[in-house]
């Protein structure tokens, strides 16, 4: 956890650090209600998103002595009686790590145990750490609320590995619970929503639970002027068609092809010299764990690279086109040659010092440009590749509803070419979703040859997809098409200043929704929407007496006008980089009134979206 | 859907058999899709049999059973035993689009140019 990569969140409209600062003391209270020194163990899957909270001396300061990652090993090198802050999801099979870890230490030194569990305390998990004999030598079992993170300066995410599959495949309704709470702790932070809308039977679960919290936790009792002027909830089930698209916005694309990691992204980069200042260093978010002995000098080097707002390259880049990140990066270079330049120039004492005040940024500038350089002509490689092509087009024809025929053949085609499962299932998906169904027949036929190509147990992935909607054999009319005229979703003028620019021509049916929303024609869609699943809502929530939403008091310079309104969307069930793209073009756009943030339980992609429902067993689990 | 777990946590060939062929009974009830889903596991059946018998044939123990049909086509060409192939194909009603394709990828790895010419 270094301490030079928290996101900067200083341009955030409403005050995210705030929003941080309440997870940061969550974690200090656990850390501190252990007394002395302490080894910490970390859930592996929470390694990424705590670091976003908190950096390395910050745990130091409170006594951290050591982190380590949880495993079913035993704990080497700590000597009798220490501490051991364990910090998991409540999750059954860190529940068993932790016990056999447990066992095994205890046969060489005993320690002292103490188990955090995040979200909160789970009976199931405790009845397992009993079965197993290790309660016992716990001291204590508490909870650590972390759900919210802000990963951006606009973009919050519970990174809930298995909130999609939970909901949609197990009917699990703890996710929205969580959520809730989520949205009650931004309520206490930055004040009572005035407005809540939706659309969804999970949003409205939510919106419905949001009512009650609010009258149990006496909410109105907080003197805090509005912030956030209002909440959009969407479930993913909503709109099913944008993820199992190929995101094509930079962003979308370093995700579909890299994997985007809390904020991280890992890319073996061409590495000319050994950076020598602190900064440059890959510095990984385990860095401080146990990375071994710095690498010595190669040509390729895995590098992690973080990707924010903070940087300034970046957020320029981000939501382009690809196609336009090309000539961005190179008008960037031009621009920071000819600033070098003026280091010529320069003759007087106080030009030079004018130089020389602007030389950290420009060489920070100079090394993110490499980087992102080097990013771009491995995905440029991908991208031109004809198969990529093939591929897109296949997308798009779908979406457009044309050559059926040809479509199904190419899926045939790669089932036969043996091309990674994941690109079959979420084509098959795509086509599935925007056909209403695929017809019984079709239906057997791709089940016979997915099995016969990828193995029998595949047969347990197709029925999950079924399961969660994903994949259907059709009963009813498709009504795609419908929705298709009256959204737009189809726009393939360039240059248009439309959202439809993050998928080339597609405009995602998600952001179409919060667009009308904001212009305030939902109402009257609320027919065109009723083929989509799940209830449209809106509702105003009272406001404790004596406050007012921010935006409708004069700023500082007095002028009533200047102010924004905020506008918080939740995506439940995930969002992917394409998606907030398009918010972000939304909200920066001349008639825009509004600021918007985005949260969600997860930041996916289409594949890591068909993946959580994969079903892992016998010798799939083993791969 | 729950059988199905059962028969994923198998020991062995037989055991596997065994525990497909007792779901393959399940699910062959009324309804249509059970139905279908009842031939695949019998069909997975006469798979795990044929390649085991195909593994005592070329005495590899271990190389097919349980990977898909596709895998185990290559498998068999890439080893040069066309003729399992074959029958592999025909006992499966492999497509000949997919065969095409399994063989070009199978004889182009194992660099078995004269075979590729041939076809």
């Amino acid at each position: 956890m270094s301490a030079n990569y928290l996101p900067n969140l200083s341009k955030a409209c409403i005050n995210l650090v705030a929003l941080r600062d309440t997870a940061r003391s969550d974690l200090i209270t656990v850390l501190d209600s252990v007394r002395g020194g302490k080894v910490l163990v970390l859930d592996p899957q929470l390694i990424g998103t705590l670091s976003l909270v908190a950096e390395a001396s910050l745990l130091k300061e409170h006594g951290v002595e050591k982190i380590m990652l949880l495993s079913a090993s035993h704990i080497e090198g700590v000597e009798a009686n220490k501490n051991v802050v364990y910090i998991v999801r409540a999750a059954i099979p860190n529940m068993r790590s932790i016990a056999t870890q447990i066992h095994l230490t205890e046969a060489s030194v005993s320690l002292k145990y103490h188990v955090f569990l995040i979200p909160r305390r789970s009976l199931i998990c405790e009845r397992v750490l009993e079965d197993l004999g290790v309660l016992d030598s716990i001291q204590q079992i508490g909870e650590m609320q972390l759900d919210l993170i802000a990963f951006d300066d606009d973009v919050l995410s519970m990174e809930m590995e298995s909130g999609f599959r939970d909901m949609a495949l197990d009917g699990d309704k703890t996710t929205l619970y969580y959520v809730t709470r989520s949205i009650m702790k931004l309520q206490a932070v930055f004040g009572v929503i005035p407005t809540v809308m939706g659309k969804g039977s999970q949003a409205k679960f939510v919106s419905e639970m949001m009512k009650r919290m609010h009258k149990e936790l006496e909410i109105d009792s907080l003197n805090v002027n509005p912030e956030i002027d209002g909440i959009f909830l969407i479930d993913r089930d909503v709109d099913l068609f944008t993820p199992m698209l190929t995101q094509l916005t930079y962003e979308g694309l370093v995700d579909e092809i890299f994997g985007i990691k809390n904020g991280f992204v890992e890319v073996e980069l061409e590495v000319k010299e050994q950076p020598k200042d602190k900064q440059a260093q890959p510095a990984a978010a385990s860095a401080s764990t146990d990375t071994p002995a710095e690498q010595t000098r190669s040509l390729l080097q895995k590098t992690k690279v973080p990707l924010n707002n903070s940087n300034s390259l970046y957020s320029e880049i981000r939501d382009l086109s690809f196609t336009q990140v090309g000539p961005t990066l190179n008008k960037k270079a031009v621009y920071i040659d000819e600033n070098y330049k003026e280091r010529h120039q320069a003759k007087t004492v106080s030009e030079i010092r004018e130089f020389m005040k602007k030389l950290p940024n420009l060489q920070e500038e100079h090394r993110a440009l490499g980087i992102h350089i080097n990013i771009a002509e491995k995905i440029s490689k991908i991208v031109r590749d004809s198969s990529f092509r093939r591929h897109i087009e296949a997308e798009q024809s779908i979406i457009a509803g044309e050559s059926e025929k040809e479509n199904l053949e190419y899926i045939e085609e790669i089932i036969n070419r043996q091309e990674p499962l994941g690109k079959v299932l979420r084509l098959l998906c795509l086509f599935s979703i925007v056909n209403n169904g695929l017809k019984q027949k079709q239906y057997e036929l791709f089940r016979r040859e997915i099995m016969q190509t990828y193995g029998f147990e595949t047969i347990l992935t197709l029925h999950n997809l079924e399961k969660s909607g994903l994949l259907k054999r059709s009963e009813s009319k498709p009504y795609f098409g419908a929705l298709r005229k009256s959204m737009r979703l189809v726009d393939d003028k360039e240059d248009s200043g439309d959202i439809s620019y993050t998928f080339a021509g597609y405009a995602p049916l998600s952001i179409r929704i919060i667009q009308s929303a904001l212009r305030g024609q939902l109402g009257a869609l609320e027919e065109t929407l009723k083929v989509l699943p799940g209830p449209q809502f809106a509702f105003q929530q009272d406001l404790p007496a004596g406050v007012r939403p921010v935006s409708q008091m004069p700023d500082l310079s007095g002028t009533m006008q200047s102010r924004k309104k905020v506008l918080l969307v939740y995506f439940i069930g995930g969002v992917s980089f394409a998606e907030i793209a398009a918010l972000r073009l939304i909200a920066r756009q001349d008639d825009s009134s509004y600021d918007i943030i985005v949260a969600s339980t997860k930041l996916i992609n289409g594949s890591s979206l068909l993946e959580s429902v994969y079903e892992r067993v016998g010798l799939l689990a083993g791969q | 859907a729950k059988i199905m777990d059962a028969f994923t946590n198998f020991v062995d060939v037989p055991d596997a058999i065994a525990k497909l062929r007792a779901a393959a009974d399940d699910f062959n009830v009324s309804s249509k899709d059970f139905q279908g889903v009842s031939r695949l596991c019998e069909e997975q059946v006469e798979l795990l049999q044929s390649q085991k018998a195909a593994e005592e044939h070329s005495g590899d123990g271990g190389s097919l059973t349980f990977s898909s049909v596709s895998d185990t086509i290559y498998t068999l060409i890439s080893s040069g035993d066309f003729k399992s192939a074959e029958r592999f194909r025909s006992q499966f009603k492999v497509t000949d689009k997919k065969f095409w394709w399994i063989k070009v990828k199978a004889l182009g790895v194992s660099r078995n140019w004269e075979g590729l010419e041939k076809f």
